[in-house]
């Protein structure tokens, strides 16, 4: 399918969605040691000793914890995405991909209310963004910063829709959680397909003027984006309001255990084959957590 | 802040060498080394160097009144968040 009908085929999509209804508990009836919040194989401890040190209530406490992480870690990199698609809405001469850069926002819009909503009323706050941003990231080549932005837009909406379709299903979880991951996944599941659509766009335009210098920083850099958000799931906040010591050194040690990695790999390997089959390989032998 | 403004410099310092992936050693950043500019340390690092911060200070950082200006190099690091210590 050309690009601009399946983009028109986006745009109908989102123009019939209708906006989620959520069963919200009151907050008195959440208790994060009564049930688990997150998979527990999802929880980010999972495969450290520390996990194994933490009885049953510390580990459904954890999990509680790292659902708000979790929610709030969406809400603060949803306001980049929206920033950049009104960015790129503003100057796209495509009235197509102006229409879905309306829906999008919209729809990053809907689901940061929905996440912030969950993360006030029951953890009582959102957890910090620790994000600052530098324009020297990425190099100045025609098209590498908007290629950039769809990049790593895919590859983070792709991380969390892994989670998001695992949680969905998972009937060990509260029904508010499970409807957010659901009603999350079902807007993702068509911005994964635009995302990929403006990476091909974009890298077809732009990649055969590029340097094999600037493919491999293009490589480089979205690996580390990877890794980064990989780091983003092991929330020293979380570790912290769950009780836990030496919550940094808990987040180092969740970050670099094999079973985050393997976790990490499994969420991104759609995207890094479809990165690697453009001729923009993320890593080689599967790993792009490093 | 639990730790004083010299001792932060140098872990600060250690820090971003073991973090910068690209080979830079500790001696070899400067109070003044452009750290942006020469990507030893970049946005994706961010995140990562104000928890060491915060562990460092023992209290929070609100990270949202924050540029890339706050980075530029060791000094201006120490004197954005160990004033305080100095």
């Amino acid at each position: 399918m050309e690009t601009a009908t399946v983009i028109e085929a986006l745009n109908a999509a989102s123009a019939r969605q209708r906006r989620c209804v959520l069963p919200w508990p009151a907050a008195g009836e959440v208790a994060p040691e009564s049930t688990w919040w997150t998979s527990p194989e999802l929880v980010s401890l999972v495969g450290t000793p520390a996990w194994q040190a933490c009885d049953l209530a510390a580990r459904r406490r954890l999990s509680f914890y790292e659902a708000a992480a979790f929610f709030s870690m969406n809400v603060h990199n949803e306001r980049r995405l929206i920033a950049g698609a009104r960015e790129r809405r503003a100057r796209t001469a495509d009235p197509a991909v102006a229409a879905y850069l309306d829906h999008f926002a919209r729809e990053e819009d809907e689901h940061s209310a929905m996440f912030g909503e969950f993360c006030q009323r029951y953890a009582g706050r959102l957890y910090p963004d620790r994000s600052v941003a530098f324009a020297s990231d990425v190099a100045a080549a025609a098209g590498e910063e908007d290629f950039v932005f769809f990049a790593r837009v895919l590859l983070f909406e792709e991380i969390v829709d892994a989670f998001n379709v695992a949680m969905a299903r998972d009937v060990r979880l509260p029904e508010i959680v499970r409807a957010i991951h659901r009603c999350h996944h079902r807007d993702e599941a068509r911005h994964l397909v635009f995302g990929r659509e403006m990476v091909q766009r974009l890298w077809t335009a732009h990649a055969p003027a590029w340097p094999a210098a600037t493919r491999r920083a293009l490589g480089a850099h979205l690996r580390a984006f990877v890794a980064a958000t990989g780091r983003e799931l092991c929330s020293a906040d979380a570790y912290r309001d769950a009780g836990l010591a030496e919550p940094r050194a808990l987040r180092a040690l969740a970050a670099a255990s094999p079973a985050a990695a393997a976790r990490l790999n499994l969420a991104v390997a759609r995207s890094a084959a479809f990165f690697a089959e453009l001729g923009l390989p993320l890593a080689a032998a599967g790993e792009v957590s490093s | 802040v639990t730790i004083s403004a010299s001792e932060a410099r140098e872990a600060v310092r250690i820090f971003i060498a073991e973090s910068s992936g690209d080979g830079a050693r500790a001696e070899e950043i400067g109070d003044r080394t452009p750290l942006v500019e020469r990507r030893l340390l970049t946005s994706l690092m961010v995140a990562d160097l104000l928890l060491f911060i915060e562990e460092l200070r023992g209290v929070p950082i609100e990270a949202s009144s924050l540029g890339p200006g706050c980075f530029k190099d060791i000094d201006t690091i120490v004197s954005t968040f160990f004033e305080e210590a100095t």
